[in-house]
Order: C-alpha cells, then sequence, then structure tokens
C-alpha cells in the first residue's frame, strides 16, 4: 500500500482540487477502516494521524494519541530493548518493517499485533515520516499457539507410546517416522528402517502372497486397513500384531501417506487360547464328573439293597459282630452316595445354571427363610436382612446361595448360643458392583483356613461334630464365579464368620 | 379272566435289579404271576405273542435300557390299541427332574424312582400293587 501522495502532512499545500478531493477520499477511507489500525507517525515516530481501527483496538480516542511518540503502545520490555527506535531504523534503511509481537492497548492490557511500517518520503527522498499499519491477530495467534501446543503434544505422545508401535509411511509404503513402541515391538531403531519399505515386518509367506501391497490398497481405497498377522522382529522372531493403516490426506484432500499403528498381542492371543483349552478341558472335566457321580450310584445302591436284603432275609442266621458289620456297610455306602450327589450338585451349577434376569435378592431371601422355616426355629436362630438390591442373576441359584450361607451359619452355631444371622448390603466401590455381606455368631474359624472352607469337601472339623459333605460353600463360591462375582469369608475362632459375596449389577449380552 | 391270569411283566435290563424287583414282588404277593424281560425289544415281543386274555395288568419298565429303552417302548405301547390300556409304571434310577417330567407329560405313565433299600422296595410295590391291582385279601408278612 502506498499511502505517500495522500498521508504525507507536509505533501498537502500546493495540491490541485480534483488532487485535494481524492486526498479527502482516502482520508475518509482510512478513517473508516476498523479492521487495521493505520495511522501516520511523524519522522520521529510521533503519532500525526488515526483512524476508526486504530482506536478500537488501542483504545485511544485520536485527541488523546495525535502527538504522542508511539513507543507508548510497546511494552515496558519491549521500550527497555529500544524496539520502537530498531523498527523505525530498518523501516528506513529496508523499506519496510515486519513484526509480530505484543502491543500494549490503552488500559494497559496486551493484544498480539501484526506490525507492518512503511517510510514515507517525499519524491526527493526526504522521510516524511511513517505509515503504520497494525492488525489483531490476538484470535489466530491463541489458536495458531494452540495448534502448535496440541502438535506438540502430539508428537510427544506419539513418540513416548511404548504400548502401539505408531509410524508414518509414504505412498509407496516407505518408513517416515518411528516411535518407542516401533522400536520396542520390532527391535528396529530409527536410523535402521527409515526410508526402508514396510513389508520388512513381514513374513516371507505373506510378502510372497503380496499381503504388504494388499493392506496399502485397502487403506488407499477404503481409508482404513485392520488386519492381525505375524510379524517378525529384527531378531526374526515373530510376534503377533493387530495392524491398523490409515490413509492421512493433507489440508487439500491429497493422500500423503499412511499412519500405521501395531500392537504386540501375542500374549492375548495366547491367553485366549489358553482360557479357550481351560474352558473346554473344564467342561470335559464337569461332565466327567456328572456322569461319572451319576453311574457311581448304581452300583452303591445295589450295595445298599443286597445288604438289606441280608439283613432282612438271613439277618437271624448273623451274629450280633455280623449284623453290625452290615451296618457300618451301608453307613459308608450312604456316606459316599451323599459324596456323589453333592458332585452333582456341584456341576448342576454350571449344567443346570439358568439365564441372568433381574432378580430382587431381598424377595429371594425371603423365599428362603421362608423354606428354612422348620430349621431355623428349631435352633431358635434368627436371620436378620437388611434392604437388598436388585441385580441381573440366575435367581434360582440366588436362592441357593443365600441357603447355604445360613445353613453354614446355623451348622456351625457355637453350642448353647442361639445362631443371629445378618444378611446386608455394604458400599461398594464399584457403581456397577453390590457388595453383601453375610455375618454370625458362630463358632468361626483360623483366619489361615479362610480359603480352605470353600474348597471341595473341605471340612475343618471332625465329621461326627458337624455332619454334611462339606461341599455348601464350594457351591457358593462356584454360583458367586459363574456370576462374574466372587466370595470371601473372614473370621476368627469363637468370634462368628463373616462372608463377602460381590456381584455385578449388570451382564452383557455375550457373557453368559 | 381267572384271578390266576392276573400277571406282571416287568422290564428290566440289569439283573441285580430284576432279581431284587422280583424277589420284592414275590414278598408282597407270593402268588402274582411275574414275567421278567430284559429290554424293550423282549418286552414288545412278548406282549404281541401273548392272546389278549393273557395280557399282563401292569407293565413295570426301566427308563434306560438297551436296544429300546422305555421312552420308545412307551411310544409302541401307546400306537397300539391291544396294548394302550395297559397300565404302565416306570422304574429308574434318575434322579434328573426333567426325565421324570418328560416321562409323564409325554406317555401317561406313573414315574417311580428305586429305592435304595429292599425293604423300602418292598414297600413301595405294595402300594403299587394294591394301587393299580386293587388290594388282596391275603398278604404276606413283611
Amino acid at each position: 500500500m502506498n499511502l505517500s501522495p495522500t498521508t504525507s502532512p507536509a505533501a498537502g499545500t500546493a495540491r490541485k482540487p480534483l488532487l485535494r478531493d481524492l486526498d479527502d477520499l482516502h482520508r475518509r477511507l482510512v478513517e473508516g477502516v476498523s479492521d487495521y489500525a493505520i495511522y501516520m507517525l511523524d519522522p520521529e515516530g510521533h503519532v500525526s494521524s488515526w483512524n476508526l481501527g486504530a482506536q478500537r483496538f488501542k483504545g485511544y480516542r485520536a485527541d488523546e494519541i495525535i502527538g504522542r511518540h508511539f513507543s507508548t503502545f510497546y511494552t515496558e520490555e519491549d521500550r527497555a530493548a529500544q524496539r520502537p527506535a530498531l523498527a523505525l531504523r530498518t523501516s528506513m534503511l529496508e523499506g519496510r518493517f515486519e513484526d509480530r509481537a505484543w502491543r500494549v492497548r490503552k488500559d494497559g492490557t496486551r493484544f498480539r499485533a501484526h506490525v507492518i511500517i512503511d517510510p514515507i518520503r517525499d519524491d526527493d527522498g526526504t522521510l516524511l515520516g511513517f505509515a503504520k499499519i497494525t492488525r489483531d491477530i490476538s484470535d489466530s495467534y491463541a489458536q495458531e499457539m494452540a495448534l502448535r501446543a496440541s502438535e506438540q503434544r502430539f508428537r510427544l505422545l506419539v513418540s513416548g507410546v511404548t504400548d502401539y508401535a505408531i509410524y508414518m509411511l509414504d505412498l509407496d509404503g516407505h518408513i517416515t517416522s518411528w516411535n518407542a513402541g516401533a522400536e520396542r515391538f520390532k527391535g528396529y531403531k530409527e536410523p535402521e528402517v527409515l526410508g526402508r519399505h514396510f513389508s520388512m515386518f513381514y513374513t516371507e509367506d505373506d510378502r510372497r502372497d503380496g499381503r504388504p501391497a494388499l493392506a496399502l490398497h485397502r487403506a488407499r481405497t477404503e481409508g482404513r486397513f485392520e488386519g492381525m498377522g505375524w510379524r517378525l522382529r529384527k531378531d526374526g522372531t515373530p510376534f503377533w500384531a493387530h495392524v491398523f493403516i490409515d490413509l492421512i490426506h493433507d489440508e487439500g484432500g491429497t493422500p500423503i501417506g499412511f499412519a500405521k499403528i501395531t500392537r504386540d498381542v501375542t500374549e492375548r492371543r495366547a491367553a485366549e487360547l489358553r482360557l479357550r483349552e481351560l474352558t473346554s478341558s473344564n467342561q470335559e472335566l464337569e461332565q466327567f464328573i456328572h456322569i461319572a457321580s451319576h453311574d457311581m450310584r448304581e452300583p452303591l445302591r445295589k450295595v445298599l439293597a443286597f445288604s438289606d436284603l441280608l439283613l432282612q432275609e438271613e439277618g437271624q442266621q448273623l451274629t450280633e459282630a455280623a449284623r453290625g458289620y452290615l451296618g457300618s456297610i451301608t453307613a459308608a455306602t450312604r456316606r459316599m452316595q451323599a459324596l456323589l450327589a453333592s458332585l452333582l450338585d456341584l456341576t448342576r451349577v454350571t449344567s443346570q445354571g439358568r439365564s441372568f434376569e433381574p432378580c430382587a435378592l431381598g424377595e429371594a431371601l425371603r423365599e428362603v427363610c421362608s423354606d428354612l422355616q422348620m430349621m431355623i426355629g428349631e435352633k431358635g436362630a434368627t436371620v436378620h436382612a437388611g434392604a437388598l438390591p436388585t441385580v441381573e442373576a440366575d435367581g434360582a441359584q440366588m436362592r441357593q446361595l443365600f441357603q447355604n450361607l445360613i445353613e453354614n451359619a446355623i451348622k456351625y452355631a457355637r453350642e448353647g448360643v442361639p445362631p443371629v444371622i445378618e444378611i446386608a448390603e455394604q458400599p461398594d466401590d464399584d457403581p456397577e458392583r453390590i457388595t453383601l455381606v453375610c455375618q454370625d455368631n458362630g463358632i468361626g474359624f483360623e483366619p489361615q483356613y479362610a480359603e480352605r472352607i470353600f474348597g471341595v469337601f473341605q471340612r475343618l472339623h471332625a465329621r461326627d461334630r458337624y455332619g454334611g459333605a462339606g461341599i455348601g460353600l464350594s457351591i457358593c463360591r462356584k454360583i458367586c464365579v459363574r456370576h462374574g462375582g466372587s466370595i470371601r469369608a473372614e473370621g476368627r475362632p469363637g468370634e462368628g464368620a463373616t462372608f463377602i459375596v460381590r456381584l455385578p449389577r449388570r451382564h452383557r449380552a455375550d457373557s453368559l | 379272566m381267572t384271578h390266576a391270569a392276573t400277571g406282571l411283566l416287568l422290564a428290566e435290563d440289569d439283573p441285580d435289579d430284576r432279581f431284587l424287583i422280583v424277589r420284592a414282588l414275590h414278598r408282597v404277593r407270593p402268588q402274582l404271576r411275574v414275567t421278567a424281560v430284559a429290554d424293550g425289544v423282549e418286552l414288545l415281543a412278548h406282549l404281541r405273542s401273548c392272546a389278549l386274555e393273557q395280557l399282563p395288568q401292569l407293565l413295570l419298565l426301566d427308563l434306560n435300557m438297551p436296544r429300546m429303552d422305555g421312552r420308545e417302548v412307551l411310544a409302541h405301547l401307546r400306537a397300539d390299541p391291544r396294548l394302550s390300556g395297559i397300565p404302565v409304571v416306570v422304574l429308574s434310577t434318575s434322579v434328573e427332574p426333567e426325565d421324570r417330567a418328560r416321562v409323564q407329560a409325554a406317555h401317561a405313565a406313573d414315574f417311580l424312582s428305586k429305592p435304595d433299600e429292599f425293604s423300602a422296595m418292598v414297600i413301595l410295590l405294595r402300594s403299587l400293587l394294591s394301587d393299580k391291582l386293587g388290594a388282596e385279601t391275603e398278604l404276606p408278612a413283611c
């Protein structure tokens, strides 16, 4: 912009009327511009004209600022560094001064300014002053800084990520960047891979099958490629990779390369395979227990039946001792039957489990108490139930859980002390889970047995004192685990036992 | 039809059980004519070879048998107008409640679990026979 003919204060005297009109037009134009501060400085730097934009950005009216030195707009630091004088000298010597810097408004606040200072000379080259154009670029500056900061953060993030290999490819598949995760998974340092083709990480078979090119083709045509496969580390060992390749465009939409994200999921894959094997062998085992305990009941029934037949039909010919032996045979056989029945009960937790539906636990507990009314009454027991939540569960198994816990508490009551059982909900840190606590005033147990009591057929006391097969708590645990929950016990001898049950409130559709 | 013609047909593949059941039946009604066969095929063959007046008054049927199990036997019986009227009692060791429900729903047959003890078997069969064949005046002491 050349303002010299119109704005030079010394140039107005000997002008033709037409030119003066034009001057006037220009002056009005400049004065009216509000998006730019456009004003004049005299050769020493004093403000000699002012426009609307200048007033808007800097806060001064014309009458407040004309005649004052333009260093007023500079920060104290810049003034101390002689920047105003430097700006004028640069403008004079180089024909223009341009800068992006902080400037100060009348109210003392700062704004980011884009500044141009042009020297204005007459036809002889004598300096008449300076034209100064300033724009407030605070908004775009803030955006730019934010962008720069986020780019910086992103770069730091990418370069620091070690769980993912994140690197860039050019359109032909040559590696153009590398991060810490890539180095960790693949074993190559950045200089070893830059410029090389990414197919170097593929197995020979995959390269022969053209998989690298296929992946790029898919990314190029569909915008993204996702896949799993074996990749090779520098030392030749394979790892199972989960790979994303995204096509990257410039601002104009032209493809410029690919972003490649690779994750080493070897361990996850191995864990999934192990889990699948375990699940299937677990199922086989359960099936075996089920069939075995079913089939073993048959011969036991015969032992009982023939023992009884012997006693019934030939009992008179037997001695007292022989009849006693028969009694022992029968008792042992009955115990064996009870063990097998318990095993069947245990396998039924999974084999006969029903789907999870909303189950009001308070209701389930009330039903159990009513079923156990006789036993509770006989033992003089009291069951206190707090308000219990509703969870998605197998209702029959929730009832079995409560029943086994209550039966356990009644069975292990202290002699002469009526059992008191409290079942209540307790706050859980996880909003997706609930905690139930079942506390009794029974004989308790040594803390080191807190796990053992959940074992199949484990008992801490002699059978003749406390009957039962020793499977009730195992079933409790199996029910909790089947629901994706847990159960543990706390206790001390003579101080009662506390069972803590945690269950999820809901189940995903695929968790069954 | 004379009283002597009253008979019971038992299909049971396990020889021990066959022995125990026949023995218990004998204890309950010594004069009851009991025929025992080892599976469903034999049972149907026997029934089809019987003259009408020789048909048994009651069938005792084990559920799990080789060749033809109790369920198939029931289906055949229900499909045969000559045999469909004979009352059937299924004797089983199955403890699965759904087995019982299935048998009762599908074939309108009684379902009894084989008891563990001989004396319990005697008691069970006594009440079963008096229910299905009517009371008998002379019951031998158990």
